[in-house]
């Protein structure tokens, strides 16, 4: 009986742990190009339970420094949130906490945000910060699941789970199943399970197209569901997509950020 | 039998992957929201805001309903190109409540103050002159320190301190006439400002609720002579910090006499902790028909951001008097988002003294963003005494709504 149990114990472990076949495929994602320089406008649209709609547009502005990644993002609308203005530094490196700061035009003020709780909302969506910044394949144990196909893309399903605590902790979510497209490494779908286990996200990446020789989203979704109620939903659009548009240093700057568009 | 088990595994496995990407997505409701985007070379916002105070005592003229505010706030920027804009905004207010409560009896100060106000807010032109130097000249806000809720180095700008503890931070700082120069090298940015215009604090005036004497206080008003500031401020990866030096006016305590000031800010980021701290040294800070002092303040103080869509923040600093007396002042703040940031719940308690038991206030308000254009806020102030200063503002307890419609 023991031995059943530790026969079994051992093809569970196995079905979690990392899988090389899956990491390449997950190296060969977070190698894509994406550009060196990339501007956009932005519309955000939270969508609640009885389909209420909030709707927010902001420029966004990213650019590679090396490994790192520098993004600026300046809400236009509604009104009360005009002028609002986020700076973030990406690192590449997990061990380091990115920098974070908000501009806030009612306060006047730039204010620095600690960036090690990543599990928070980003600015009302169904979006956490942790869904907006790289993530760093050695926190993941990969598996590949199987083949299939959405919607005519075939696609890679692979299962994601936090090595850490720490990592879970800092995301939020305690797995991910992710679908990767096979012909151009770009995230198709993917299923995030949070800590509160009754609750998942679920990413759909419903629209892309490839310009100047990259792959740019052109509309995503997130749907937060507790069971199978949809609680929350936000749908993440792109237009104006500038790729390598030259854009100087001096705009990644809390000095950029507090003068605005 | 080994092989039965797994494979069985196996099969559950995959049917649970395969339910949850049949069930979790919608179908692509082919829905568009994104426009064309029109480049405009300016743009107006504003909101209309109607107020509602409720006093809890029984103190005539100011108890039950004692305001009924209806505001206007318009903002509006022109870029005259990339590098130069126009920034203008003017709030006005009209106090109903003058109107509704008319069999009472109020002081001509009071309704000269209190009634009606319209006012330029921001009035500048900001712009680049070289890829090193900015320009910002004309009324505008400008921020020194790291607190939220004590005001250490914070001194270039005026207050509005008419209901104290009602009014929002960003309601409180009033935009003065200057000019600034932003010169930016590396990681650094140094600035130099000269404050032309004469501007106090809005103080609660005579009668009104919170005149803290039964007394009139004369006026003391007099053109005030330029003051200077320069600051030096270094931002860099997880910790930031800044210099300040001053020589401005000690308006908050009626002298409006001549001061000087040297201080610090500092910023530290270690997980999902912000720590804080400033400084400053002040000299000749003159009370009225009193002598030149000196005394320094120091501030300490901590952000948590570790808990989901929660920020618990905390600060405290000490005023050190030449006399060896100390004013301690602490605050406490805790706000959390909750349904995707359509509510926000917020607790803030300010007390003064070492043991906390020298007065002060608490405060909690609940803000509802209804839809995109319209919000609300409801919350209550309790004003703790324990001291001469709060022990007239103790039956002050207030609640407080607001609607308010952005365009």
């Amino acid at each position: 009986m023991i031995k059943i149990v530790m026969i079994l114990s051992l093809i569970l472990t196995s079905l979690y742990a990392d899988d090389p076949k899956a990491r390449e495929i997950m190296e060969k994602v977070d190698a894509r190009y994406d550009g060196d320089t990339v501007s956009q406008d932005m519309i955000m649209v939270l969508i609640d339970k009885n389909k209420k709609k909030r709707v927010r547009q902001i420029k966004s502005y990213s650019k590679d420094f090396g490994v790192d990644e520098h993004r600026i993002l300046f809400f236009k609308s509604p009104s009360d949130v005009k002028n609002t203005a986020f700076l973030t530094y990406d690192y590449d490196d997990s061990k380091r906490d990115d920098d974070q700061w908000l501009y806030l035009p009612a306060l006047k003020k730039t204010k620095r945000i600690p960036s090690s709780d990543k599990s928070s909302s980003f600015m009302g969506s169904d979006f956490s910060y942790s869904d907006m910044t790289d993530k760093d394949l050695d926190d993941y144990d990969f598996k590949l699941i199987k083949e299939s196909e959405v919607k005519g893309d075939k696609v890679w399903v692979i299962s994601s789970t936090p090595r850490t605590q720490d990592v879970i902790d800092e995301t939020g979510y305690i797995k991910g199943v992710i679908l990767i497209r096979q012909d151009n490494y770009m995230l198709r779908r993917a299923i995030y399970t949070l800590k509160n286990k009754a609750k998942k996200k679920y990413l759909d990446v419903s629209k892309m197209h490839e310009q100047d020789g990259v792959w740019v989203v052109d509309e995503m979704k997130m749907i937060s569901k507790r069971g199978k109620q949809m609680t929350h939903k936000t749908v993440l659009q792109f237009k104006n997509t500038q790729i390598n548009t030259p854009l100087d240093d001096e705009s990644f700057t809390t000095r950029r950020l507090e003068k605005g568009l | 039998m080994f092989r039965r088990v797994f494979l069985f595994l196996s099969f559950l496995i995959s049917l649970g992957y395969a339910d949850e990407f049949d069930d979790g997505f919608e179908e692509d409701s082919g829905e568009l929201f994104i426009d064309e985007v029109i480049k405009k070379p300016y743009y107006i916002i504003g909101n209309i805001e109607q107020q509602a105070n409720y006093a809890t005592h029984n103190k005539t003229p100011h108890n039950d309903l004692n305001s009924f505010k209806l505001s206007l706030y318009l903002e509006s920027e022109y870029n005259f190109n990339k590098n130069h804009k126009l920034r203008v905004s003017a709030n006005a207010f009209y106090d109903f409540i003058y109107d509704l409560q008319s069999d009472r009896i109020y002081t001509k100060e009071e309704k000269d103050d209190m009634r009606y106000e319209a006012e330029v807010f921001d009035l500048y032109l900001q712009g680049k002159i070289t890829t090193s130097l900015d320009y910002k000249i004309g009324r505008q806000v400008v921020v020194w320190g790291r607190s939220d809720t004590i005001r250490v180095t914070d001194i270039l700008n005026p207050l509005n301190n008419r209901s104290p503890g009602v009014i929002d931070i960003e309601d409180l700082r009033l935009p003065v006439g200057m000019a600034k120069f932003d010169y930016y090298f590396g990681d650094w940015g140094l600035s130099a400002i000269v404050i032309g215009e004469t501007r106090y604090s809005k103080n609660p005036p005579y009668g009104s609720d919170f005149y803290p004497v039964t007394t009139r206080s004369p006026d003391i008003y007099k053109t005030q002579k330029p003051s200077y500031a320069l600051s030096l401020e270094g931002t860099f990866s997880g910790w930031d910090m800044s210099l300040y030096g001053a020589k401005t006016t000690a308006d908050e305590l009626l002298s409006h006499d001549e001061l000087y000031m040297l201080g610090y800010a500092f910023n530290y980021i270690y997980e999902s902790w912000l720590f804080k701290s400033e400084g400053a040294y002040f000299d000749k800070y003159k009370l009225q028909n009193q002598q030149d002092k000196t005394f320094s303040n120091i501030l300490v103080g901590f952000e948590y951001n570790g808990i989901n869509e929660t920020v618990i923040a905390f600060d405290i600093s000490n005023k050190f008097l030449d006399d060896s007396r100390d004013v301690t002042q602490s605050a406490f703040r805790i706000s959390s988002d909750f349904k995707n940031d359509t509510l926000k719940v917020n607790y803030l308690i300010s007390l003064y003294g070492k043991d906390f038991n020298e007065g002060g206030f608490q405060r909690v308000w609940f803000d509802y963003e209804i839809n995109d254009t319209l919000s609300s806020t409801i919350g209550y102030v309790d004003y703790v005494h324990g001291s001469p200063l709060f022990d007239v503002m103790n039956d002050n307890d207030i609640f407080f709504t607001s609607l308010k419609y952005s365009f």
